[in-house]
């Protein structure tokens, strides 16, 4: 906001006009823990956020959302690919020169791999405690990270492409001659939630999942979002994505449907977490309570995505995630498989 | 000014000499020539003057005070000296005027003295007209010129010339010579003038120092260097001659088909080197009756007639071939029988 | 004279007795090549050989980097691909640089200015382009294809080994395109019409005569660029992954992301260095000592060769290459830019300037993007073209001993993948005790770094052209070395200085391959967050920040060439 102030001072004026008398009016309900952190927030330099849990747009979409929340906290995405993130944050945690404030990415193991550098701040928000159960038996039970949003998986399809009778039920189709080329995927070893997938279908499938993907020949992106944009504009026709994105684009009036395979939907829960040696420590804290808050919850929910709080209700035409199967992966074993699988990945792939 | 003084002075470029043992004193308001053909370390010599080298061995005095010795040397901008370039170096970012003006600029004399030196000095080189033009608007003479009121408009202690006439065509090379001339008769100031054209240094010389091979074969007014050329080099260099080599023998040196009495020259080695100019030499149909020291019989084996003169090969009986030039009249056919002869004080005894 | 006229170590007795403020100033020129130049190379290798956790000396970084085949692979892929592509750039550029410098050719002032576009445009954005055309499926050329024929399949598919190389070839042709046209220019007509008294037509002379003359540059810029397209980081990231075809800077991208391995990412570099040196020195020994800028023979008449009714031939080969590396990327990206979906092409209800409202004033990464662009590679060009100047000067004048150590380092970074200079750069100052990560100093002293070569040979040509006399003048007239260079040689040398400062700010303000790793948060250039914006294929949004990046060099390089006049850089006077 800072620069848009110095570039455009009367649009800047203006949108601060505008955001006032919203800003006023929620400053009654911040919780004590809230109003101390954004008292100390304010002579701080805003917060930078690390991301590939959203898209560029969306990130931008929530730190205005904050921002407008807690007046004068500025609010600075810096959305990349989760292994261009995770580059970034463990870079600068080896470095000792840490920029950003808090990272969030779709690989829970990603922030194992933070914390076992001692780069995380030990902080659990507060706003947790509305958290729906299930999602938070996933939060660091050291308090290092916390749950930040669910993407369920599942495939995006070209409705103008795609008869209805071939419209694929199960994640294995994928290995199905008749999808040549015609599918695509984001690269394992670029896109986090992509790894955690590939992780699921390995335990499902083995190998040979791999190799029979392969023989289709799919396109191959850096990013999950990347295959959304493939099958909406019609370059491909089949995609691993978030089903979220797929309802974003349906609503768009794009020319998709979206289906759950019948092993169930794929869930890489996204994990946010403070810097040990965020620049900005209090705003850091101050955003991970927002990201806890019932507000943020509320954005997923507008967005046709699951919120991540119990007094938030699912947005209809979104599953709820305790009623339809679902494939996760444990901490654990992504730790455990997450390199042979990649490696795997390049090795069939070629990339 | 009261005098350069080169002493012993000597310049290795790795394992080559390029200057060795020169010696040369300079009396105030002389004008020297460094004559020698291309490489023999005239322009070294001259660049060692000026400070822009080192000498690896001896020294050079101005004024009674060691400027350049092995063990260091007086930077050139200290030494109060002018240079005209070869190339000239008229500087094109700058006006005849700020050309000329720059060296006064640099002394920090007054605006109204400086406006008025160089005024004068404009006009003793008729290039008033032109003080507000830039070099590339002049051509080749008003250059040269340009860089003659640069260099003498400070009143150097030294004028330095390096080839300043090679750039410009023939007739103008000619003008130019007598207007260097003129100048320093009319400055009177001591100048040492780097060359390789023999008629420049006759021209405007008062001494010149002729340079072989890095050493100094002779100094001495022009006349002398001419009438008696201490050195094969010397007689060879300058105008041309024949060189005729004979053997100390009982009555004298004896030369191909003539003796010489052996008092008439210096040294105790058995060959002795002697020179006769061209037009020292003189034909006749008739054997000479004088008592020559010269005297030979034979026959014209070649002949050019170059308007002002006959240019006539003549060998004699005995097969020595010799240069002669004679008078329009003197016409002599291709194979008549003549004699040719030279009186001993044109015969010069050569090292 | 001329053995005597320069003497290789003037200054070293002068230095025994007066040790001057001038000399240490050379001396602090050597320092910062060493800082911007020795010390990341040799924390490169030195960092090879070491044991990431232990700090001890290690070979196991090399057995990791190449232990595995597809490492391998990628790095023979990499050969395969720089030289397909470097054959292509040839293909182009040769033919079209006779064809705009010895030939009546329609509209060569065109051809040559709307080459020029290809000098402004980054690799990665042609990449782009040729995305939006040759997409397999939604591609505008395959749209196209379909439409006519009915055929599902797709014409030309992008994510291909050739297409690949096709963005590579023209990406890269530019170089030899000006290199070759300058050699033309100065072949003496007076060769080819030797050759035609004697029979020959117009292509025998041209195969015979005019190509062979122009073989040296013709060599020596294909290496150049052969060099250039094994170490672009854009449109591989572009293309490579999806086509499925690894190569060097991918790999080494993978070294840099989970689990981080800078000592295997610096292993892994060193041979690609090896090679480029290796070619390099191969270069030297073919060609002798005369490098890619021999041609003899400046005098004699130019004038160019009448091809009659071949000249409409030769005229559509050319505006082929301008159609294919001009023209149509850059019109599919100022469409898409302008398009609600670019897939939809063009039509009135698919217009939109959202896309550029999004960039200029939502998206906050772009806007100080552009700024940050702008102002690196400004401050890039300008530390980058000082610096040059002062070690040109001091290599021509021979000003210290061992000056050619100076000018070989300037070079140096020739042979240095951006990719792997900026994998130095993060060794040695991104990380404490420097610490100089996320700033804006060490983007620039790596694109100075990077850039120096062609600050180095721009600068060189410059002081060249200035007679050591001139300054000498000033030395015996009474004024010092500064003074001679303040009064005479800065003033001569600022054509010098503007035209260098564009050919180092135009690349700069675009670089990837060096940014890629050493980009904070706070500091990312446009084309990092470009290359952000590719992997969610919002190309919309992408061509209209890449435009608008195109727009302020185009307007900063027209105010140059304006002040210089038109033929900078197309042709030499």
């Amino acid at each position: 906001m800072t620069l848009i102030q110095r570039l455009m001072p009367a649009t800047g004026l203006a949108v601060l006009g505008l955001l006032l008398p919203a800003s006023i009016l929620q400053a009654q309900d911040l919780t004590a823990t809230e109003a101390a952190l954004y008292e100390a927030a304010q002579s701080e330099n805003g917060v930078t956020w690390y991301t590939s849990q959203l898209t560029t747009e969306q990130a931008e979409q929530v730190c205005a959302l904050f921002s407008e929340r807690y007046e004068g906290v500025g609010c600075f995405p810096v959305r990349a690919n989760g292994s261009s993130t995770l580059q970034r944050v463990v870079q600068e945690i080896q470095a000792g020169a840490v920029q950003g404030d808090v990272v969030s990415t779709n690989g829970v193991s990603d922030f194992e791999e933070f914390k076992s550098l001692g780069g995380l701040a030990q902080y659990r928000p507060e706003n947790l405690s509305g958290m729906e159960p299930s999602l938070a038996a996933l939060n660091d039970s050291d308090g290092y990270y916390f749950v930040s949003g669910t993407s369920p998986f599942g495939f995006v399809y070209n409705t103008e492409i795609v008869a209805p009778e071939d419209v694929p039920t199960s994640w294995n189709d994928l290995t199905d001659p008749r999808w040549r080329d015609q599918i695509a995927i984001a690269h394992p070893g670029f896109s986090g939630s992509a790894g955690q997938w590939a992780i699921a279908m390995d335990r499902l499938y083995g190998e040979a999942f791999f190799q029979g993907l392969a023989a289709n020949d799919p396109q191959i992106g850096r990013s999950i979002a990347d295959g959304y944009t493939l099958v909406t504009t019609g370059e491909r026709s089949l995609t691993v994505t978030s089903l979220a994105l797929g309802r974003d684009a349906m609503r768009d009036g794009k020319p998709v449907d979206l289906v759950v395979p019948e092993e169930g939907m794929f869930l890489p829960p996204s994990a946010a977490a403070v810097l040990a040696d965020a620049p900005n420590p209090n705003s850091a804290r101050l955003f991970a309570e927002f990201l806890a808050s019932a507000e943020f919850s509320e954005w997923l929910a507008s967005m046709g995505r699951n919120p991540l709080r119990t007094d938030v209700s699912t947005p209809e035409g979104v599953p709820d995630l305790t009623e339809v199967n679902v494939i996760t992966v444990s901490v654990a074993e992504s730790l455990e498989n997450q390199q042979r699988v990649v490696e795997m990945f390049r090795d069939i792939f070629g990339i | 000014m009261n005098g350069l003084v080169l002493k012993d002075l000597g310049r290795r470029f790795g394992a080559v000499d390029a200057v060795k043992d020169v010696n040369i004193e300079l009396q105030a308001g002389e004008f020297l020539s460094l004559l020698g053909p291309s490489g023999c370390g005239k322009t070294t010599t001259l660049r060692m003057i000026a400070g822009f080298l080192a000498p690896t061995s001896g020294s050079i005095i101005l004024d009674g005070v060691e400027v350049s010795s092995p063990r260091g040397s007086l930077p050139p901008e200290k030494r109060g000296m002018s240079m005209i370039f070869q190339s000239y170096a008229i500087w094109p970012n700058m006006t005849v005027a700020q050309n000329v003006a720059f060296g006064l600029n640099l002394r920090k004399l007054d605006k109204a003295e400086i406006r008025r030196r160089t005024g004068e000095m404009l006009e003793a080189v008729r290039l008033n007209a032109l003080a507000d033009r830039y070099p590339s608007e002049l051509s080749g003479g008003q250059q040269q010129r340009v860089a003659l009121a640069r260099a003498l408009v400070i009143r150097p202690k030294l004028l330095l010339l390096d080839e300043p006439l090679s750039n410009l065509d023939a007739s103008l090379r000619e003008d130019m010579r007598f207007e260097i001339k003129r100048i320093h008769d009319e400055f009177r100031i001591t100048s040492v003038y780097v060359t390789h054209d023999q008629s420049e240094a006759m021209v405007t010389s008062d001494r010149i120092a002729v340079i072989n091979q890095g050493r100094v074969e002779q100094i001495d007014t022009p006349y002398e260097i001419y009438t008696k050329p201490r050195t094969r080099f010397v007689a060879g260099f300058i105008g041309r001659t024949n060189q005729i080599t004979g053997r100390r023998g009982a009555q004298g040196v004896d030369f191909a088909g003539f003796t010489l009495p052996g008092a008439a020259f210096t040294g105790s080695e058995p060959d002795v080197f002697i020179s006769v100019r061209p037009q020292s030499l003189h034909l006749s149909a008739e054997e000479p009756v004088t008592d020559n020291a010269l005297k030979l019989k034979g026959t014209i084996a070649g002949r050019a007639f170059l308007g002002e003169t006959w240019d006539y090969v003549f060998r004699s009986d005995a097969g020595l071939e010799l240069r002669i030039t004679a008078r329009p009249h003197e016409v002599y056919a291709l194979g008549a029988p003549v004699w040719a002869r030279a009186s001993s004080d044109q015969v010069v005894q050569i090292l | 004279m001329t053995v005597d006229t320069h003497p290789p170590a003037s200054a070293r007795t002068r230095r025994l007795t007066h040790f001057r403020p001038d000399q240490l100033a050379w001396l602090a020129l050597a320092l910062t090549l060493a800082v911007l130049i020795i010390a990341p190379l040799s924390m490169l290798v030195v960092k090879s050989f070491t044991d990431g956790t232990t700090g001890g000396f290690t070979l196991e970084n090399y057995v990791t980097a190449y232990g595995r085949a597809r490492h391998v692979q990628a790095l023979w892929n990499t050969l395969v691909m720089g030289l397909a592509s470097t054959v292509l750039a040839v293909l182009l550029a040769v033919p079209t640089a006779w064809a705009c410098t010895r030939t009546n050719m329609p509209g060569r002032t065109f051809v040559r200015i709307a080459l020029f576009g290809s000098f402004l445009m980054p690799p990665y954005l042609t990449g782009v382009g040729w995305i939006l055309l040759a997409g397999p499926n939604a591609g505008f050329i395959n749209q196209a294809w379909t439409a006519l024929t009915g055929l599902e399949a797709p014409l030309v598919d992008i994510f291909t080994f050739s297409g690949l190389v096709l963005v590579m070839g023209l990406s890269t042709f530019f170089t030899i395109f000006i290199l070759v046209s300058a050699a033309f220019e100065l072949l003496s007509t007076e060769m080819e019409d030797a050759a035609n008294i004697l029979g020959a037509g117009v292509f025998r002379t041209a195969f015979k005569i005019t190509l062979p003359m122009a073989m040296p540059t013709i060599l020596g810029s294909a290496l150049l660029t052969f060099l250039v397209s094994i170490a672009l980081y854009g449109v591989p990231a572009l293309i490579s992954i999806p086509a499925r075809y690894p190569v060097v800077v991918i790999q080494l991208a993978e070294f840099f992301s989970f689990p981080v391995r800078i000592e295997v990412a610096a292993a892994y570099s060193i041979p690609l260095l090896g090679i480029t040196i290796g070619l390099l020195l191969l270069q030297r020994r073919v060609l002798g000592r005369k490098g890619y800028t021999a041609v003899g023979g400046k005098g004699g008449e130019r004038r160019v060769t009448d091809l009659g009714a071949w000249k409409w031939a030769v005229f559509g080969y050319v505006m082929l290459v301008v159609l294919l590396a001009v023209a149509m990327p850059l019109l599919v990206l100022i469409m898409a830019a302008f398009s609600h979906s670019w897939v939809s092409g063009l039509s009135l209800e698919n217009l939109t300037l959202e896309h550029f409202r999004y960039v200029l004033f939502e998206h906050s990464s772009s806007q100080r993007a552009l700024i940050t662009s702008v102002a690196t590679g400004a401050a890039a060009a300008t530390l980058a073209i000082s610096l040059a100047l002062s070690i040109s000067y001091v290599v021509q004048r021979r000003l210290l001993p061992h000056a050619g150590v100076l000018a070989f380092l300037c070079m140096s970074p020739f042979v240095i993948p951006g990719i792997v200079l900026a994998i130095g750069f993060y060794a040695v100052y991104a990380l404490p005790p420097v610490g100089l990560y996320g700033t804006y100093i060490i983007l620039i002293l790596a694109f100075t770094t990077r850039f120096l070569p062609i600050a180095y040979t721009t600068s060189t040509n410059g002081v060249r052209a200035i007679n050591p006399e001139m300054e000498e003048a000033v030395r015996i007239l009474g004024g010092g070395q500064f003074t001679a260079i303040r009064k005479v040689v800065a003033p001569l040398l600022k054509r010098t200085l503007a035209s260098g400062w564009i050919l180092i700010f135009v690349p700069a303000a675009q670089e990837l391959s060096t940014a890629v790793f050493l980009v904070g948060p706070h500091t990312r250039v446009v084309s990092v967050v470009l290359l952000d914006m590719s992997e969610e294929g919002t190309f919309e949004r992408l061509a209209a920040l890449g435009s608008v990046l195109l727009l302020i060099i185009a307007t900063i390089v027209l105010i140059g060439v304006k002040l210089l006049g038109r033929d900078f850089m197309l042709r030499r006077s």
